[in-house]
């Protein structure tokens, strides 16, 4: 596939020649969610897939030999992490160093850069293109990624697509809704909370507001109280994370959430309930209030239209009750709430981005090659 | 439709579709999952139809719409036909390349055996060391040389010159063996060779005729890889969408937003 796209890139047709061209062949448009920890794709051949944004390259000849692959992704990489120099790409919803900060080495950076990539490209070839077509991407973004991140996405992109935009992840969630205006969209991640305020336009910087009080958040939340209140239990990060997706609730009357850990080699069962109740709801109240930063700086006129159009998205959306814990507390805060809850949290992003790409003018796409 | 089409196509949306845990679906984030029945299926075909036609102006008679949606759904039957035989034709495919894989090392490797035979054989001496005399060419010298004895001793009735002509018939009887002992060896050795080089030459021509076929499926394995898109040519926003002036106020600002961005990295 890769050669016919750069055999493409080096003779393009020109002009209407180009139109013609893409009129007799296949156009499969995809739509990608690039997240902290999970990326999903919807594409127009049918095909829906969603993968951990996990990337692991084995670590010396031995361990090459064995996996029989020079790179794994997702599950299997998870499952092989040991003999794998493991990389998780994506923190906070953009490239790891991407932004300069010195938080990385150099060397550290150019890893991560080259995992973010070889991710695109993996989630691009779970669409399964035929190499005869042509193949137009939107990827979503978090709403506050920096140019350098989204040029960096590009990049990696544009080894696999014929042409690719980039767009922001809530407002491609409300695409995907056809929800457009006054509408208040929260996105939880595993990485980053984003929030963003949709009236009629695409989102400016004052209308989106991003959270790090996300789903790793909670994870860690959950095994501190885990430990403060169990000290002997023993656990991965890993292992919290699995029984956060299993267990995670905010309900008022939850059923029990009994685990089991081992202590000091052998298994015992505990009760959890509380701690998973409490790390839950702890991102309510940052969301809360990031609402009512939103609401409060909007036109006052519209501001209960903001608060009657909730829409919870993502991921962490999945926890049990949510919408109504964020809805009870912006009853509380905000005097006025209601949220609805998206009915595909893991393929909202990308079923919006989809519909964008199939959207989009073919003139735009044209130009953007 | 006759029940037939509606069999078949129910036949063939059960073969095509697996069954997922509950469980699965709800880890997936999935509460609620949307059943479809075959009669809504028929019903989802026929409004498309029926709306396609009418949006186009175009009046039929309902005997003539009822060929149309009948045709429809013969159509998607056809396709999904041809998406289980193009995923069959892979399969198929994979299993061809890999049995070719293997013919075309297990030829290489013969190839690679007899060509070191025939070199050896090339460079190999014939000399009296490699021609030995059999026991049929002692028995022959022996009877041979019986008689040359025989005659020899009857012509001169035994005296030193008698006994010289003996040893140098015997001499001569040996060698003249051994020269078709070697001659022999030699006749053998290109008999061997000639053979060689025609087994070589047969490997050779196997070899590029595994070769080619390789190619030619690897060829035919990349062209069918992959999942077709349903839309054979560009799309873009429909006049008749909902909210059409809003999305496309909304896809131009994007567009343009990622003009920018191209120009910057272009810049950068």
């Amino acid at each position: 596939m890769e050669e016919s796209k750069k055999n493409a890139k080096k003779n393009p047709p020109a002009g209407d020649e180009k139109t013609e061209k893409a009129e007799e062949q296949g156009v499969l448009y995809i739509g990608i969610d690039l997240g902290t920890s999970r990326t999903s794709i919807a594409s127009s051949n049918g095909v829906r897939e969603s993968t951990f944004s996990v990337v692991g390259y084995p670590k010396d000849v031995v361990s090459r030999k064995l996996l029989k692959k020079p790179v794994l992704y997702g599950e299997e990489a998870i499952e092989n992490r040991l003999s794998l120099d493991f990389y998780r790409p994506l923190e906070k919803g953009v490239i790891k160093g991407s932004d300069g900060n010195g938080e990385f080495t150099k060397e550290e950076v150019e890893m991560n850069l080259n995992a973010a990539r070889d991710l695109v490209k993996h989630a691009i070839s779970l669409a399964q293109p035929r190499p005869d077509e042509l193949v137009y991407g939107v990827i979503g973004c978090p709403a506050q990624s920096s140019i350098k991140n989204k040029s960096y996405l590009v990049q990696a992109a544009s080894e696999v697509l014929d042409s690719v935009m980039i767009c922001s992840e809530p407002f491609a969630v409300a695409y995907g809704m056809d929800w457009f205006t006054d509408l208040l969209v929260i996105d939880i991640g595993a990485g980053t909370v984003d929030l963003c305020r949709m009236h009629g336009t695409l989102p400016e910087e004052e209308d989106q507001l991003t959270l790090d009080t996300a789903g790793d958040f909670v994870d860690r939340e959950l095994a501190g109280l885990i430990k403060k209140a169990y000290p002997e239990a023993q656990f991965s990060m890993n292992m919290i994370k699995t029984i956060k997706e299993q267990h995670a609730t905010v309900q008022k009357q939850p059923s029990p959430v009994v685990v089991e850990f081992p202590v000091e080699g052998k298994p015992r069962e505990f009760d959890i309930t509380e701690q998973m109740l409490a790390a839950c709801h702890s991102i309510v109240p940052p969301i809360t209030e990031s609402l009512g930063k939103l609401i409060a700086s909007f036109d006052p006129e519209f501001q209960m239209r903001l608060k009657d159009n909730v829409l919870l998205g993502g991921g962490g959306s999945q926890i049990h009750g949510l919408g109504d814990a964020i809805q009870e507390d912006m009853m509380e805060r905000l005097g006025h709430g209601r949220v609805v809850t998206v009915e595909e949290p893991v393929y909202a992003g990308c079923n919006g981005a989809l519909k964008i790409a199939h959207d989009m003018p073919p003139e735009f796409w044209e130009q953007l090659k | 439709m006759t029940n037939k089409l509606s069999l078949n196509i129910l036949r063939l949306l059960r073969h095509r579709s697996k069954s997922t845990p509950l469980r699965r679906l709800e880890q997936r984030g999935l509460k609620n999952v949307t059943v479809l029945n075959i009669k809504d299926l028929k019903d989802l075909i026929r409004d498309a139809v029926n709306n396609t036609l009418r949006d186009f102006g175009i009046s039929l008679s309902p005997d003539e719409l009822k060929l149309i949606n009948d045709r429809a759904r013969e159509e998607l039957l056809r396709v999904m036909g041809d998406r289980d035989d193009l995923k069959a034709s892979m399969k198929n495919m994979e299993m061809e390349l890999e049995t070719l894989k293997g013919n075309f090392m297990l030829l290489k490797a013969e190839l690679e055996v007899n060509s070191r035979m025939l070199e050896s054989e090339e460079t190999r001496v014939i000399d009296q060391d490699c021609a030995p005399l059999t026991h049929e060419g002692i028995e022959t010298i022996e009877s041979s040389l019986a008689d040359s004895l025989r005659d020899l001793f009857a012509e001169h009735g035994g005296n030193e010159e008698l006994r010289d002509q003996a040893i140098l018939m015997a001499h001569h009887l040996i060698d003249r063996e051994r020269e078709k002992a070697l001659d022999q060896a030699k006749a053998s050795q290109e008999d061997r060779i000639a053979q060689l080089k025609r087994r070589i030459g047969k490997l050779n021509s196997k070899l590029r005729e595994t070769e080619d076929l390789l190619t030619r499926v690897r060829a035919e394995a990349r062209a069918e890889h992959g999942i077709p898109s349903e839309f054979r040519g560009l799309q873009g926003l429909s006049e008749h969408a909902a909210y059409y002036e809003e999305k496309e106020a909304l896809l131009r600002e994007i567009f343009t937003l990622n003009m920018d961005l191209k120009r910057l990295m272009t810049e950068a």
